[in-house]
């Protein structure tokens, strides 16, 4: 950073004092917006008479008749307190001062703001103070707009108008503070200068950059705590729809997977890896200032920034939300100048990565044959049916986005409105997803002292859903395509559906034609707030906040076509909730600098109020003549009506909470934050926490024995600890046990049983981080180090029986230790060619270190069907342990899976038992990477982003469907090979009819799920501003981009990015005691496991940004 | 220089505002569409009791427990283990119990386990509320007929979990929700000995015989009544290891005489012969509007290949006896060839269990004791007491209803194979046949002597030891103390 120091005398004796301190301030913070002429102060008259009166009670006086405010200089204090007798009777405002100082040593001289500035008489030709003007730029001579131009020291402060002028009124000496983000920030001296011109450096150091942190920003230099920043341009023309998606591969620390590629899905986000083993593992989720947990709602388009602070010394001042780390997003905000019109657009069609091979009709007869029975399938079948379902089943799909903004304002008013629409159609039918959204973003300063803000969105989502991760038996069209026998035909000659008549599964478009599940959410999400400047650097904020969903999901069952329906004569089912969220917070912050130290404080006090009101409706038993019509109509007819069900939910949190934070010539930097919380869901007694943590940083390359060694520009190291907590997933009501009440007749039945003393679960994280940047900042390098050891830990307890199958308890520990890098390079920085990597890598060690309770072993995770579980939570091993048996291949002589024994002896099924069983592997990955290579030429912007994950296992499930010989579901190809006669060697078993014991969980079916993915390859063009500025564009570029282009692994599945325990319903999501424990526990524990989900996919776009002049 | 007191007072004004709203009063949040159990000294009022013994009943017939322990499982449990039924379907989990082939990681084992539980777990809360109910507007017999009737409930949940799995943990409160560790403890609990297991239902029993209403006295027959627990008592004193034949006559005796058979054997399942003269315990299922029984579409159609399909044993035995009543009111047939493939039946005549009929709404109640259960079980006692006429009396009096003519037996023997085969086709599908088979000693013979459609032998290959289930596999991981049935 450049200084450019005054060398003026009076730089030394700043601050100024003033008549009355306070009202000094008061009077700078005033300054620029009240404008009081001149003119105004010459009409004024005094009229006072007073004795023996310090001259400083007679300014005073002199303030309250006339509009006026004085300065001076605090070594004049003497003479002030100078007392006088003094008379005025109806004298213009400067006939009276020049009588009051007719025999002081004082003078005056009055500016245009009715600022009237006292001096020493004799120096008045030294002060030099007045009016500035200056126009700032950067450094290609383009003026800037909604530049901050302050008094360094004041909070007087101007923002530059689209020409990138200014005007400032000044004290003398006063130094001028240019700040602008994305820039470098900068001090003028205004010395004897009345207009400058002033040239912004980019901000090419990421030092300097501003982060947003919890309940406030910093320099990204003056970070103690360890954050991980993804911008705008990180997510720019790539077709994410969800903003977690983000964070994939760009944030070190930051594990996502996305465990359906459903559009719509949701993501399973870890920061620094999992730590409850029963409740919630998901980050916070910070918009704009309002916590919440979900933000399918969010446009990436409008996003300006995510934060995430990821140990506890940045995380805990959001204290019991916080020790799954805190995902910061800040939207964006108009600046002051020129009305920008941004719109973009793109559009790409979307396939699955890979497809699996099924039998066809002819490979089927010979299966069938052979497992059902001779004459099972006949030829005349074969010949008049042969279907690949998987090509029924997927199909190109697409993806669009529209998005428009308007942003600007004057100084006094900035605002930003947008509005946007995606649009996609699943490759697998019949799903589709949009959403609409509209963003109203709006800042205005009414006066110098207050400044309101408001952030607001409104969204509507439709959903059309599929059903995936659920075997053939429940419906899951993935493993349904799959599984149908060519053999099925799509109709039957009645209309209805065809359908297996072994199994009585229907093919897969009982799912896609016969049944639907039509969503549609509604969500408002404001927050206004209002800043208040008062006294001498305190800032009061008042916000309040309110977060609205309305959820309507509608599921219709067709009387006809399926089976299900026809026993049921169709049914239509509504669910419908209303969600209200309000959120009050008040904080006081206190900044002060003395000399070079810098400390400021804040203190707050939150409200958060949630309301959940669930009704689920649903009748059976409709005429098929009404089954085309509209839902709610269908309702109407359907003749049997099942009594309706009200859920409601309700949550409140009540917290204090406090920081400060000191540095010492921002060198030597502290920061300490604390938080209280008051939470309804526990018991009375149990409901309070409080959460502490501390972390400093030492800029060893601001030290004087480091100036001189100049590759290095910035070298820091960072240490922080403190605790955090965790109570997301607990039911609101889950220390109470309860029952429910039947809505068919109003009786009463037990429902849960509950421990009293449930309380939060406590995480004390450790964290050492470096950050450096070498030669100017082209090379810059961040590592982290941590250990987050969590107690208390919210466990699941599943109980022998009892009326529940689990329930919720304290008693596990957990730690998560780990280690993150990130190095960001300019390789080649040149006029016409750049070139920049940045390579982020996250290792983190999962370890269950206690359950608790001397349970040290529990297996009631990751189900497949008629199989049992097959993944185990284990004390001394991570979440995500798979447990079955050990694989020894396929015996020679019998075709029989053999399975190894405790004893390492192969042998089949039979010859096993239960306690054969051991861990065979982890879901867990050794480390997650990602990488982004960026070169750009001359117009051409070249983006490689590859990200991947490396020694995770994945449990494949769909093989032990597609390959299980043992019925009349179809089979992959796979099976071709299997053993057939005594004396084959293969990999697949014989067929045994009806018998599970060749498809029992084992390494069998447990691969590695290793991957690297380009995951998005673009190239932009970016259209010269002359060419396009005649047809009224400022600027334009188009660019085609490819999303999963090519996967590298040896997962046999259609992709290893996949969760199937993962996905999180909606009702769910939103409402925690509407979630049944084990879906919680599974999303936790049961990692890894492809039970037929709906795979991740291709994805090739071409898309546009323009900007209106 | 007004400013700074409006804005310092406005900033007092909205912290006010804000403190206004801290009040703890915020925290305290109850749930308002569920009910809180209360504890310690609290008590409910008699309108919440009234409400729990609802629940109970509710929990006993419906979906959550009811539908598939009482009912569907309890068919598979007693019909397809048994001779009478073939798994059908394509259920690995039934086809193994169906082939004596099952272990402890089979889900319909741990399922009906739970379930049990479940329903045991409910009532304990339930028994436990109403037993310190102190409101004077529940009389003390109102409060003893609710136990009585919460009791019997549990004493039949055990009744059932003692004859499937043999020794099973006694659970008679509810856990103790002090906290985390006094929950924990309370559930691990140790296996009690089968003997023990019958002492705690006689002792639910008898509670609820001296409590619970006369026969006349209840609006349906699914209200538990003295009718109901002196059949139940017949019911376990002939299932004991020992049976006391003296007491199965007693209670069949004191059963009896409320109760009268209907003259037409299909009125029992026309659905419109609901709460008949002849039920004792029957679960009543109005469709889907308040709950209904969905079990019947399990069973019939031809789309898809059912379960629980009739064996040839069976539908030979009805045959054999010229029974064609009962038999075309428990079994149809139909062709069908080119749905699928059997093993055991020829697809041109394939039978279905249709004694329940209604696959559509629901509408089907369920018998778990009816009249000529007990008549049947007063003659077996009358064939130990050595009254073989009187015994042949009441199989006759069962055996006039279907038109069949009379029988007489040539001694002891053949009076108990008259009896087991009229139980067995009176009471077909009605979840009895396995547990006959188990109280008489029969079940290891008739099962290895199951044959095909032509006569070669099934190879069921019993072992003793797969008389009673395994422990299911995940309740012995979640309590220590559990111990795996021998041979499993």
């Amino acid at each position: 950073m450049r200084k450019m120091c005054s060398n003026s005398r009076w730089r030394h004796r700043l601050p100024l004092k003033c008549v009355l301190e306070v009202k000094m301030i008061v009077f700078l913070t005033l300054f620029a917006a009240y404008q009081i002429h001149a003119a105004g102060v010459y009409g004024q008259k005094i009229t006072l008479k007073v004795q023996q009166t310090e001259i400083k009670n007679i300014l005073h006086d002199f303030e309250k008749q006339a509009d006026v405010r004085f300065l001076y200089n605090y070594d004049l204090s003497a003479s002030l307190h100078e007392k006088v007798d003094f008379t005025a009777n109806n004298l213009s405002f400067e006939s009276a001062l020049d009588r009051l100082f007719q025999n002081t040593g004082l003078t005056y001289r009055t500016l245009e703001d009715g600022l009237v500035v006292i001096l020493k008489k004799g120096e008045e030709v030294a002060y030099q103070p007045g009016v500035i003007t200056g126009v700032v730029m950067d450094e290609s001579q383009q003026p800037l707009a909604g530049v901050t131009v302050t008094v360094k020291g004041t909070n007087n402060g101007v923002s530059t108008d689209g020409k990138g002028a200014f005007r400032i009124t000044v004290p003398d000496g006063a130094v001028l503070v240019v700040s602008y983000v994305g820039y470098e920030n900068q001090e003028v001296a205004v010395g004897s200068q009345t207009n400058l011109t002033i040239h912004l450096a980019l901000a090419t150091k990421q030092m300097d950059q501003i982060v947003v942190v919890g309940y406030g920003s910093q320099r990204k230099k003056d970070l103690t705590g360890s954050v991980s920043i993804v911008t705008a341009a990180d997510i720019a023309n790539r077709p994410i729809v969800n903003a977690g998606e983000a964070l994939q591969g760009k944030a070190a620390g930051v594990q996502v997977v996305s465990n359906s590629g459903k559009p719509g899905a949701g993501l399973t986000i870890r920061v620094r890896g999992s730590s409850s083993i029963s409740a919630g593992n998901e980050p916070l989720y910070v918009v704009d200032g309002i916590p919440m947990t979900d933000i399918a709602a969010y446009t990436p388009n409008d996003i300006e920034s995510i934060s995430i602070l990821k140990d506890a010394a940045s995380a805990s001042i959001y204290g019991t939300r916080a020790a799954n780390g805190v995902v910061v997003i800040t939207t964006k905000k108009g600046v002051a100048g020129k009305s920008r019109i941004d719109f973009s657009a793109y559009y790409g069609t979307t396939s699955p990565t890979k497809r699996l091979d099924v039998l066809n009709a002819k490979q089927y007869q010979a299966y069938a044959n052979q497992v059902l029975g001779n004459g099972a399938i006949s030829d005349s079948l074969v010949n008049a049916t042969n279907i690949n379902w998987p090509d029924e089943v997927f199909r190109h799909g697409n993806q669009q986005n529209y998005q428009l903004s308007v942003s600007g304002g004057n100084e006094k008013t900035q605002h930003y409105i947008s509005f946007g629409y995606n649009d996609q159609v699943g490759m697998i039918k019949p799903a589709t997803f949009d959403r609409l959204t509209g963003r109203i973003n709006v800042t205005t300063k009414p006066s110098s002292w207050l400044t309101l803000s408001t952030s607001t969105i409104l969204t509507r989502s439709n959903n059309n859903n599929v059903t995936d991760n659920q075997g053939v038996a429940r419906g899951g069209v993935v493993l349904s395509a799959l599984a149908t026998p060519p053999t099925v035909p799509r109709y039957n000659a009645d209309g209805t559906i065809g359908l297996n008549p072994f199994s009585g599964w229907q093919n897969p478009l009982g799912a896609i034609d016969g049944q639907y599940t039509k969503s549609v959410t509604d969500r408002l999400v404001s927050n206004v707030a209002a800043d208040i400047r008062f006294l001498k650097n305190f800032v009061y904020r008042s916000s309040f906040g309110l977060d609205y969903t309305n959820y309507a999901s509608n599921y219709f069952l067709d009387p006809y076509l399926t089976t299900y329906g026809q026993s049921t004569q169709g049914q239509a089912n509504q669910t419908t909730y209303l969600q209200a969220v309000w959120l009050s917070e008040q904080t006081l912050t206190y900044t002060k600098t003395l000399g070079r130290s810098h400390f400021s404080t804040l203190a707050g006090y939150t409200v958060q109020e949630s309301k959940w009101n669930r009704t689920f409706i649903s009748g059976t038993k409709l005429d098929t003549a009404y089954r085309h019509q509209r839902w709610d109509e269908m309702y109407m007819r359907t003749q049997t009506k099942q009594p309706g069900a009200k859920s409601i939910d309700e949550w409140a949190l009540v917290s204090y909470l406090g920081r400060i934070t000191y540095d010492f010539d921002g060198k030597y930097l502290f920061q300490a934050n604390l938080r209280s919380d008051n939470s309804s869901k526990f018991a009375p007694g149990n409901r309070t926490a409080t959460f502490p943590s501390v972390s400093a940083g030492w800029r060893i390359s601001e030290e004087d024995f480091m100036k001189n060694i100049s590759a290095i520009s910035d070298l820091k190291i960072r240490a922080g600890w403190g605790q955090n907590g965790n109570q997301e997933g607990v039911g609101s009501y889950e220390y109470l046990s309860l029952m429910n009440i039947n809505p068919s007749d109003g009786a009463v039945t037990p429902a849960t049983i509950a421990s009293n003393d449930l309380r939060w679960e406590t995480s004390t994280q450790t964290n050492i981080g470096l950050d450096a940047s070498f030669l100017q900042g082209r090379l810059a390098l961040s590592a982290d180090f941590y250990v987050k050891k969590t107690k208390n830990v919210l466990v699941r307890v599943p109980l022998s029986s009892q009326i529940v199958e689990s329930v919720l308890l304290n008693m596990g520990n957990t730690q998560n230790i780990g280690q993150e890098f990130l190095v960001s390079s300019k390789n080649i920085v040149k006029k016409d060619f750049t070139w920049g990597t940045d390579v982020n890598i996250s290792f983190n060690k999962n370890k269950v270190t206690s359950i608790g309770n001397n349970i040290t072993f529990m297996n009631t995770y990751g189900n497949i069907y008629e199989r049992g579980n097959a993944v185990a939570l284990v004390q001394g091993y991570g979440l995500g342990e798979f447990y079955g048996y050990q694989s020894a291949g396929v015996d020679p002589a019998t075709g029989d899976q053999l399975y190894l024994t405790a004893n390492d002896k192969a042998v089949n099924y039979a010859g096993v038992k239960p306690s054969d069983r051991k861990l065979i592997g982890s879901a867990q990955p050794d480390f997650v990477y990602g990488m982004t290579n960026n070169v750009t030429y001359k117009n051409f912007d070249l983006t490689i982003f590859i990200q991947g994950s490396q020694g995770n296992k994945v449990f494949n499930g769909v093989r032990v469907e597609t390959e299980g010989l043992k019925d009349s579901r179809n089979q992959s190809t796979a099976v071709l090979n299997r053993w057939k006669n005594a004396g084959d060697i293969t990999d697949i078993p014989a067929i045994k009819a009806n018998s599970n014991d060749n498809t029992q969980i084992s390494t069998r079916f447990l691969e590695d799920g290793s991957y690297l993915r380009f995951k998005t390859i673009t190239l932009a063009y970016r259209i010269k501003p002359e060419w396009v500025s005649h047809i009224g564009l400022s600027a334009a570029s188009v660019y085609i981009s490819a999303q999963n282009l090519i996967t590298f692994t040896k997962y046999k599945g259609f992709d290893p990015e996949v969760s199937t325990y993962g996905i999180v319903n909606n009702d769910a999501a939103t409402n925690p005691t509407a979630s049944n424990g084990n879906a919680t526990d599974n999303r936790n524990i049961a990692l890894g496991v492809d039970y037929g989900a709906y795979p991740q996919s291709k994805m090739l776009l071409f898309g546009l940004n323009i900007s209106l002049k | 220089m007004k400013n700074i007191h409006t804005r310092c007072s406005l900033a007092l004004m909205l912290t006010a505002l804000v403190a206004m709203t801290s009040c703890s009063k915020i925290l305290d949040k109850h749930p308002e569409t569920q009910i809180v159990s209360t504890k310690d000294n609290a008590t409910i009022s008699a309108t919440e009791a009234e409400a729990q013994i609802a629940g109970t009943y509710t929990t006993y017939r419906g979906y959550d427990y009811g539908l598939e322990f009482n009912v569907l499982d309890r068919i598979t449990n007693g019909d397809a283990i048994s001779d009478n039924c073939y798994s059908g379907g394509d259920n690995t989990d039934n086809i193994t119990l169906d082939n004596f082939t099952a272990n402890a990681l089979n889900g319909n084992v741990a399922r009906d386990w739970k379930d049990a539980y479940g329903i045991i777990g409910r009532i304990n809360i339930t028994i436990n509320q109403v037993e310190r109910c102190a409101d004077p507007a529940l009389t003390a017999e109102r409060k003893k007929q609710i136990l009585g009737e919460a009791r019997f409930m549990r004493a039949f949940a055990y009744f059932d979990l003692v004859r499937l799995y043999g020794k099973a943990p006694l659970l008679l409160k509810p856990s103790d929700t002090k906290d985390a560790q006094s929950l924990l403890s309370s559930t691990i609990v140790r296996q009690s000995s089968v003997d023990s297991v019958y002492d705690a239902i006689l002792k639910d029993l008898w509670f609820a015989r001296s409590g619970v209403r006369p026969v006349g006295d209840a609006d349906t027959k699914f209200i538990i009544t003295t009718g109901v627990v002196n059949a139940t008592l017949a019911k376990v004193y002939a299932s004991r290891v020992t049976p006391n034949w003296d007491s199965v006559a007693y209670y069949c005796d004191a059963t009896i005489p409320d109760y009268s058979l209907l003259t037409d054997f299909t009125f029992l399942w026309d659905n419109n012969h609901k709460n008949n003269s002849e039920a004792i315990w029957e679960l009543n299922y109005e469709g889907y509007s308040v709950i209904g029984n969905w079990i019947p579409s399990q069973f019939i159609g031809t789309d898809w290949k059912k379960f629980n399909v009739p064996s040839n044993d069976l539908v030979n035995a009805f045959r054999a006896e010229g029974d064609n009543i009962r038999l075309n009111a428990s079994i149809s047939f139909s062709d069908v060839t080119g749905h699928w493939t059997d093993a055991h039946w020829n697809l041109g005549d394939y039978p279905f269990l249709t004694k329940y009929n209604d696959p559509y709404n629901g509408t089907n109640d369920f018998y778990i004791i009816r009249l000529p259960d007990i008549l049947l079980l007063k003659a077996e006692a009358l064939v130990e007491k050595a009254d073989i006429t009187g015994a042949m009396t009441l199989v006759n009096q069962v055996r006039s209803r279907v038109s069949l003519a009379d029988k007489t037996a040539s001694g002891p023997d053949d009076a108990r194979v008259i009896i087991a085969n009229e139980r067995r086709l009176e009471l077909a599908f009605e979840g009895h046949r396995w547990f006959d088979l188990l109280r008489t000693g029969k079940a290891l013979s008739t099962m290895n002597a199951q044959t095909d459609s032509n006569g070669a032998n099934l190879n069921y290959n019993v072992q003793p030891y797969r008389l009673i289930m395994p422990v299911p596999q995940a309740q012995i991981d979640l309590n220590p103390l559990l111990v795996q049935n021998e041979g499993y």
